[in-house]
């Protein structure tokens, strides 16, 4: 790994490390649990359109192990890991078939995170009833994709890498 | 921003389909008549929806305290690190759950009667 690729990494690691503790410090929207805007999905989002997808795994998933072996449990490591992972195949994916733009894709990364942690939670607590969830997670899904796409499509318009290996 | 028009078409059938969900589920729902405690998967109490009951489910100094009132039932405190379980609303409907993950707790709402002499109340 090139030391350029290893520095770039590290900042966005790091950049999204505090996207995700600036979210925590907004006010949570309470009504099925799981809604959030996943603002750390901007880095991530970014590396899918200007770096590469091995990139992109590895910024969300450091990020995710890092901050759960500082402040979280196992549990919330099993459930963001879960999100993190589908979410990124699913833009991967859809990236790659070129059907959708910045926001299409933004979108599916945020309904398949949302789907990808209700089934998690289906599984782990065995428990069918949770599907009530679906219909709001979908919406919140599609909300927070709609508004992190805004973003990300302004951030990757508007900055050019000085080394795009 | 360019948008492409499938990026449209998804945002919407996206919002179709959460509400077609969203009215399937409010029509399947219906009052239950029994609440169900589980821990580790494994029932606990079964205790009826229509009772007035105050119950605090306890293990190793993990603590969930359960009341039932007015057909609904709700966690009115818990010293799990979340608080999610705290935030639910209150739940009524036959199949609706509340979730404590850190105690692997859960509460959720069946069909059918539960006499108070039902086991281990």
């Amino acid at each position: 790994m090139k030391t350029k690729r290893i520095t770039f990494l590290a900042m966005f690691i790091a950049i999204s490390m505090i996207l995700s503790y600036l979210e925590s410090l907004l006010p949570q929207i309470y009504i099925v649990p799981g809604i959030k805007l996943g603002l750390a999905n901007i880095p991530v989002m970014f590396a899918i359109f200007k770096l590469k997808p091995s990139d992109a795994l590895l910024i969300s998933g450091i990020r995710i192990f890092l901050l759960s072996i500082l402040f979280r449990s196992f549990l919330s490591f099993i459930f963001s890991i879960t999100g993190g992972l589908i979410s990124i195949a699913f833009m991967l994916f859809f990236k790659k078939i070129n059907t959708f733009s910045i926001m299409g894709i933004s979108v599916i990364g945020g309904v398949a995170h949302n789907l990808g942690q209700i089934l998690i939670a289906v599984f782990i607590v065995n428990t069918p009833g949770l599907l009530f969830y679906l219909p709001i997670l979908i919406i919140a899904g599609t909300l927070a994709g709609i508004a992190i796409g805004l973003i990300c499509n302004l951030l990757v318009n508007r900055i050019q890498l000085p080394f795009p290996d | 921003m360019k948008l492409k028009r499938n990026d449209i078409i998804l945002i919407i059938s996206l919002f179709i389909i959460a509400a077609v969900s969203f009215f399937f589920i409010q029509s399947m729902k219906k009052v239950g008549g029994t609440v169900l405690v589980l821990k580790n998967n494994q029932e606990i109490y079964k205790l009826p929806l229509n009772g007035n009951i105050k119950k605090r489910i306890e293990f190793d100094n993990q603590y969930n305290q359960l009341v039932i009132q007015d057909n609904k039932a709700w966690i009115e405190s818990a010293n799990c690190s979340h608080q999610v379980c705290v935030k639910h609303p209150k739940i009524q409907y036959s199949g609706e759950t509340i979730v404590c993950l850190p105690h692997h707790l859960v509460i959720t709402i069946t069909d059918g009667e539960a006499t108070f002499d039902s086991f281990s109340y």
